[in-house]
């Protein structure tokens, strides 16, 4: 297809895919989801702050852990399952440091960060070795 | 061969290698650097990834993340090495250790003087009206960073001098007989409530910890000086002081805020980043109270009040 516009103004391309993507919005819903529920929790007092906090961190821990596997069965969205991913393991971390005491437990972040940085680069490095 | 491709990749996982080592050894306490200063660990790293980006450019190699990626790893790795923020395991601190100077000990001491460094952690000061005690050093540490103390007698004046890494430190010092503190920390906050009807200076220091000062004088035996200064923390000051008492308290900053709440207090002059409060009747004081605080990126917040 050829690109459409007026004289003078920038072409516009017809997006690759037309259809919005649908997961996303689930996911995102479910991510609200967490958020409400946990500060549900801490308004009704059946949690303190930071554990309410810890809580939503899991969920959304979850959420992105779920969306990733789910994005990863499906060539479609395969690409973007491994961000996804990892912002489910950072924010796993960030929920247990929270939850353990992040004064004492803040490491957990940046083991978090350096298994994230280790699986990325060993993924792609065999998968650049595979495609040559 | 590896390819200029891979290049990059090798290093996130190197990053990912550093940063699960560094991880690891702030949770199981390891720190083999420890004895650096927290600049000459940054300073070590910044070296190291200058080296490796150095090379890789003369290898004509494009890395762009990863590269920074890998600095910041080394940087984490480094600071963590040195035992900055090795007080950050509260869980692992031996049990509170007690150092005393108690005036039995000392009968021929009418003067203290504290001299305390820090590198991280926390500095509490309280003053105390126990005529048996001169000093005591409470301090929760991780087992092999004791503080080394040392201390000398000179003309009745006794001298402690008290150095420590990463540690919890809180000094109760004598307010009933003249005495001075400078105390300074690199990472640790600093705070003090103190009585000092007896002080003759007290210099407080920290690059990026807050300082919050509670001070009370009915009275002073002589004059005295304040100086506390930060680079990135706040600066609280809630003084109290007495009739008697000739109060100017100078505070400076150049990019945070300055607030104040005054009562028998006057504004002698204030702009942009500077205000000089003098209290009632200062002219015709017994003794002066001189107070200058100054921070650089940090808000500083004056409490001042003057009772009949």
């Amino acid at each position: 297809m050829a690109p459409s516009g007026q004289a003078g103004e920038l072409p516009t391309f017809p997006r690759v895919v037309e259809k919005a993507d649908p997961i996303s919005y689930f996911f995102l819903g479910l991510a609200i989801v967490s958020l409400g529920l946990s500060a549900l929790m801490a308004q009704l007092g059946l949690l303190k702050p930071l554990e309410a906090l810890s809580l939503f961190l899991w969920l959304l821990a979850l959420v992105l852990w779920l969306d990733a596997l789910i994005r990863y069965l499906r060539p479609w969205t395969r690409h973007k399952s491994m961000p996804l991913a990892i912002s489910g393991s950072i924010s796993a971390a960030l929920a247990a440091a929270v939850f353990l005491g992040l004064t004492a437990w803040w490491p957990l972040l940046i083991l978090a960060l350096g298994a994230c940085s280790l699986a990325y680069g060993l993924f792609k490095l065999r998968a650049a070795r595979t495609a040559r | 061969m590896m390819i200029k491709k891979d290049v990059g990749l090798v290093l996130l996982i190197a990053s990912g290698v550093i940063f699960i080592i560094a991880g690891l050894m702030q949770l199981l306490g390891v720190f083999p650097l420890y004895g650096l200063s927290l600049i000459e660990a940054l300073g070590l790293a910044f070296l190291a990834s200058g080296i490796i980006l150095l090379i890789l450019g003369l290898l004509g190699v494009k890395v762009g993340g990863s590269a920074v990626l890998l600095a910041i790893s080394l940087c984490v790795l480094m600071v963590i090495s040195s035992g900055a923020l090795a007080i950050f395991t509260p869980g692992r601190l031996e049990a509170g250790s007690v150092a005393i100077f108690r005036t039995a000990e000392f009968s021929s001491v009418s003067e203290l003087s504290i001299s305390c460094e820090i590198s991280s952690g926390s500095l509490e000061v309280y003053s105390t009206p126990n005529r048996s005690l001169l000093l005591e050093a409470e301090y929760y540490v991780r087992p092999g960073m004791e503080p080394t103390i040392e201390h000398e007698v000179v003309g009745g004046r006794l001298s402690v001098f008290l150095k420590a890494g990463a540690i919890l430190l809180r000094l109760f010092v004598a307010s009933w007989l003249p005495w001075s503190l400078t105390a300074s920390t690199s990472l640790g906050s600093i705070e003090a409530e103190l009585n000092i009807t007896s002080l003759r200076s007290l210099k407080l220091s920290s690059a990026l910890g807050s300082i919050t000062l509670s001070l009370m004088a009915q009275e002073l035996l002589q004059n005295s000086t304040i100086t506390a200064s930060t680079s990135l923390g706040s600066l609280d000051l809630n003084l109290t002081i007495g009739p008697s008492v000739g109060c100017q308290v100078r505070a400076s900053t150049s990019l945070g805020s300055i607030g104040r709440e005054l009562e028998g207090f006057e504004v002698v002059s204030s702009g942009w980043g500077y205000l000089l409060i003098r209290s009632e009747g200062y002219a015709s004081a017994e003794h002066f109270l001189d107070a200058s605080l100054s921070t650089s990126l940090g808000s500083i917040d004056v409490w001042a009040e003057r009772r009949a």
